[in-house]
């Protein structure tokens, strides 16, 4: 049994678990030779709820889907897992870094719970614990990459940000134009990142780097991992992605639009 | 000179009916020989060149490189093997440029479809697997080969379409782009407020995870009709996962928002006089609902 409302369970015969993460609510069965997963969504995005329990009845509105193994392992492993593809977020309200000046933002981004059983682990399901909407992030409708979007307030403060099955990437901005520079979206490449958790309990991803020049070409990097101020951080899981993918790159030096303020 | 060649061929024959049978079994070996290393080499160069285009370009690009080096090898082979049974080269390739004038007559159409195929292979317009549409046609590109292009249509219609009709016509490829434009038209009635409407919809948009933030979602009043103001409802989604089914979805869930804010459709309104001069005029109103 884990600390934690993520790690490796122990699941006696057809015992039931429930987990309520934020807006998902998940149910897993285990069976003989098979695990029977359900799931739903309800509709606040800003769920903070984090619950585990035995033995909660499955609804019927709720169909399970069965995943079946060659042989009955009676572990199952729930990982928080980063978002298969690159999260853009958008500011609230307009954020505008001056000329030569610095700032770290906060970000929050919706986890995906990874679910594995069988003898050796093996992957099964990945389920969102809430369902972001889609977005469109490129020069033009026809060279781009398809994202998930979502809102930020750009906190300044980690300790502001709100919790629950979220994950935080620090992104710090540098401003390294004449001209103001004016924030309007940050796409994060979370696919590239993974997950820590520090002593807080709090879950963090590496740190980014952006520096802003538009005469030079932009430079971007995923540090090696969480800031400093999130203190001492053990690994939960790894990346989707190679991060040393030119993606990165792109989606990260293309994220910031500099706009004289 | 089709009657020198005929000449020629007997005397071909009857030089080499003339020798020795030793002689001819030599020859006939040699022939074979080159026949099987022909076919050998065919098969190799083909392979080895179908290998270097498929680095380079797509699956159809690929098999017609490796036919065209196999058929020209094995052309090459069958004039060595002419040539080692005695034929006169120069009098059969004359020959040979007559039979295809008369050939390219014969085969226009088959010579303006390859020809169009190798075109619509160095442009690419589409691609195996890739929705296209065509003169009224829409269907999955099964196989781009020599002469035609071969279509599974959505209610399973196997379809061949010649390269040449293919060279001249429009083709829309559906699936090219990653995100695709969802356009729907509602017809409002006069006197509803836009503003209620800008708002329902745009929620609507919000709402749905499969609905694109960016290219945001678009109302717009698109014209003011006869008996109705003209609104178009924009947005987009990827075209990658069943977009079909979100467009399919957001069409209903207009139609549910509408109706459950009882915005009024704006019906076609047709006035109908009639009546002679003695009496007064009868006026009718003919409500139609508006197609779907």
């Amino acid at each position: 049994m884990s600390a934690y409302w993520w790690g490796e369970f122990d699941f006696k015969p057809y015992s039931r678990r429930w987990w309520r993460l934020g807006s998902l609510t998940l149910w897993v069965t285990r069976m003989t030779n098979e695990w029977q997963v359900g799931h739903r969504w309800s509709s606040d995005p800003f769920d903070e709820t984090i619950e585990l329990r035995e033995g909660v009845e499955l609804p019927g509105d709720v169909e399970p889907r069965r995943y079946l193994f060659s042989s009955g392992g009676r572990t199952l492993r729930l990982l928080p897992r980063v978002a298969d593809r690159p999260f853009v977020t958008r500011p609230e309200m307009p954020v505008i870094i001056p000329a030569n000046e610095q700032a770290t933002l906060y970000m929050a981004s919706p986890l995906w719970v990874e679910l594995a059983a069988g003898d050796p682990l093996k992957v099964f399901a990945s389920i969102p614990v809430w369902r972001a909407s889609s977005t469109w992030f490129g020069e033009d409708t026809i060279e781009g990459t398809l994202c998930y979007a979502t809102r930020t307030r750009a906190r300044l403060d980690p300790a502001g940000l709100r919790r629950g099955p979220r994950v935080t990437t620090a992104v710090f901005v540098s401003n390294e134009h004449r001209e103001p520079l004016r924030v309007e979206r940050l796409a994060l490449p979370l696919p590239q990142m993974s997950v820590f958790r520090a002593a807080d309990g709090r879950l963090w991803t590496e740190a980014a780097t952006v520096a802003y020049d538009p005469d030079v070409k932009a430079s971007a990097k995923i540090d090696s991992g969480p800031p400093r101020e999130a203190g001492a951080v053990t690994r939960v899981s790894g990346p989707r992605e190679d991060p040393r993918a030119n993606l990165l790159a792109r989606a990260l030096s293309a994220a910031i639009r500099g706009v004289t303020g | 000179m089709i009657a020198a060649t005929l000449i020629g061929k007997t005397d071909w024959l009857a030089e080499l009916l003339a020798k020795e049978p030793d002689d001819i079994a030599v020859i006939a070996l040699r022939a074979l020989l080159i026949v099987v290393v022909g076919l050998v080499l065919g098969r190799l160069l083909g392979s080895l060149a179908g290998r270097v285009a498929a680095r380079r370009g797509s699956a159809q690009g690929q098999m017609l490189t490796r036919r065209f080096v196999f058929y020209g090898v094995m052309g090459v082979a069958v004039l060595m093997v002419l040539d080692t049974l005695g034929v006169e080269l120069g009098v059969l390739l004359g020959a040979a440029g007559i039979l295809t004038v008369a050939l390219g007559f014969a085969s226009q159409t088959s010579a303006s479809n390859l020809i169009s195929g190798l075109f619509l292979l160095g442009e690419r317009p589409f691609s195996v697997g890739d929705v296209i549409q065509i003169g009224g046609r829409t269907g999955a590109v099964l196989s781009v080969d020599l002469l035609s292009v071969k279509l599974r249509t959505f209610d399973n219609l196997f379809v061949r379409v010649p390269n040449e009709t293919l060279i001249k016509s429009e083709i829309v490829n559906l699936t090219r782009n990653p995100i695709r434009r969802i356009d729907i038209d509602l017809r409002l009635a006069y006197g509803e407020d836009l503003d209620k409407v800008r708002t329902i919809l745009r929620e609507l948009a919000e709402d749905d995870p499969d609905v694109l933030e960016e290219p945001e979602p678009v109302v717009w009043v698109d014209r003011l009709g006869d008996s109705a103001i003209h609104v178009r409802f924009l947005v987009w989604a990827s075209n990658r996962q069943g977009f079909y089914d979100v467009r399919s979805r957001v069409h209903e869930l207009v139609a549910r928002a509408l109706q459950e804010h009882r915005i009024a459709v704006g019906y076609q309104r047709v006035e109908v006089e009639g009546g002679d001069a003695a009496s007064s005029v009868v006026a009718a109103e003919v409500v139609a609902r508006p197609p779907v």
